[in-house]
């Protein structure tokens, strides 16, 4: 085992508890002494390798830890809930208030319409021309209010209503869909994704359709028309191709998951076992891209 | 808990021990980071058993720039991560595409190519930790990773069951003086150590 001579002065150094000069010694030092060069690469070596340690340590210890919610664009979600179920609340108050209103007016007439006859002789006295000169104000007439009827949607409504402001709450884009730059235009997807983002899903479509099996960008392209069809309304075919690039692209198609699922919802298939087992998985792991978005999802 | 902002990730990476623990935790299990190593992933490797590679890698870099004073704010600690990942699965899952290239509208100028070290994955790299450490007590690798983590001796006694400060400190010294003979007698496992990481 070699001996170090001048482990001193290379903790010093890279403890940076060296002065300028004592610094600038040791560096011409290291240049023209090999015993120390050796030895300052060993402690260097040795320094990074226990670093590298020490956050190989740290991240073992993280994922051992219990999963906690991930944190992200939603990360707020907790801080913003008193806001939502005040907003809620009071959402809640302003439907009480128009569905109970007109009946509580309707109350009133029916009691003024069923009143025995000394209430009606009584009524007739009021409307005499003395009481009614005699009063300052005009006896306010409750004229039936008609009826509010909201049109109550149907359940598969619901379903692609849902689906579609799950999927709106995370806007999708193309112009990233390389990593965090921009697509290029050369490239070939391009087109379509450009289409896309510009809200001319059909033209996005049609360009993605010209992709075959095989080509360049095939399976962006794939995907690009799944989120188009989910756009124009075509659910049933967008999950088809949605599951078609999930498999095509392997663990990697994990992150469209989510997008199955709200066509699945859409396309009226959330009693089916594909969708109840995929949401089952999504849910179960807090790190699958999709996780908050289908927490979003509550039938 | 409040997620932490860029700042106070950058000061809790630059202070260490428990607060430097706290930043890693809150990155590792931020959903846009893991989708920011997706996307490259997907772009260079095409394989999502790379991500969580690639996830620790960038983490793992980022922690490295932070520390070193080589993140200038410039830009979010977000995107500065993208750009990581991106090279990194550029350089080493595309390896068709080692010099001067453009994916994607990223180009890196790779002018000499890159390194059989640059080549090494994150796997081959925490195998590669293995060859020091082996020979070494696990009570000296706990002692060195929370000082590497900037734990105090005196919170390195305690972790470790070290009767006191002086205690911590001596052990620290010894096994780093061990890993330090380790290295010299291996130059080139150290050669790796020194410029690879």
């Amino acid at each position: 085992m070699s001996e170090f001579k001048y482990s001193e002065r290379i903790d010093a150094y890279l403890e940076g508890s060296m002065s300028t000069d004592e610094r600038q010694r040791f560096e011409a030092d290291l240049l023209s002494n090999e015993d120390l060069q050796a030895e300052f690469d060993a402690s260097r070596a040795a320094q990074n390798a226990v670093e590298f340690m020490a956050f190989q340590g740290m991240l073992s210890r993280i994922k051992k830890e219990p999963p906690t919610k991930p944190i992200g664009n939603l990360a707020n979600l907790n801080n913003n809930r008193f806001w939502l179920v005040f907003v809620l609340i009071g959402l809640a108050s302003i439907v009480l208030f128009w569905v109970f209103l007109p009946s509580g007016k309707k109350e009133i007439e029916q009691g003024q319409q069923g009143v025995p006859s000394d209430s009606t002789h009584l009524q007739k006295e009021l409307q005499t021309p003395e009481i009614d000169s005699l009063s300052l104000n005009p006896i306010p007439v409750i004229t039936p209010k008609k009826e509010v009827t909201t049109p109550v949607p149907s359940h598969s409504e619901k379903y692609i209503a849902l689906a579609k402001s799950v999927y709106e709450s995370e806007p999708v884009t193309f112009a990233n869909m390389r990593g965090s730059q921009p697509l290029p235009k050369n490239d070939p997807v391009f087109p379509a994704a450009k289409s896309f983002d510009d809200g001319q899903f059909e033209q996005a479509l049609k360009l993605a359709s010209d992709f075959n099996k095989g080509d360049a960008g095939y399976l962006q392209a794939r995907e690009i028309a799944a989120h188009g069809n989910f756009k124009l309304g075509y659910y049933e075919k967008a999950a088809v191709i949605f599951q078609e690039v999930i498999k095509a692209s392997g663990d990697a198609g994990e992150r469209l998951e989510g997008y199955l699922l709200l066509s699945w919802l859409a396309a009226g298939k959330s009693q089916t076992a594909s969708y109840k087992s995929l949401l089952n998985k999504i849910q179960k792991e807090p790190f699958h891209p999709a996780h908050e978005m289908v927490e979003k999802i509550k039938l | 808990m409040k997620p932490l902002t860029d700042k106070e990730i950058i000061q809790a990476i630059r202070a260490g021990g428990r607060a430097q623990e706290e930043a890693l935790r809150q990155l590792y299990s931020n959903k846009e980071y893991r989708r920011l190593a997706e996307f490259a992933a997907r772009s260079f490797s095409g394989n999502a058993q790379d991500v969580e590679d690639l996830l620790q890698e960038g983490l793992w870099i980022l922690f490295q720039k932070v520390k070193k004073g080589e993140f200038e704010e410039r830009s979010t600690l977000k995107t500065f991560f993208g750009s990581i990942v991106n090279h990194i699965g550029l350089n080493k899952y595309s390896k068709q595409l080692r010099c001067s290239v453009a994916i994607a509208g990223l180009t890196i100028a790779t002018e000499e190519g890159p390194t059989e070290e640059d080549m090494l994955l994150w796997k081959e790299k925490t195998a590669l930790l293995e060859k020091p450490f082996s020979t070494m007590k696990e009570k000296c690798q706990s002692v060195l990773e929370y000082w590497a983590c900037g734990y105090s001796m005196k919170e390195i006694a305690e972790l470790t069951g070290l009767k006191d400060e002086m205690a911590a400190k001596n052990k620290k010294k010894n096994c780093l003086k061990a890993l330090r003979d380790w290295m010299k007698d291996h130059p080139k496992t150290a050669k790796w150590f020194k410029d690879g990481l």
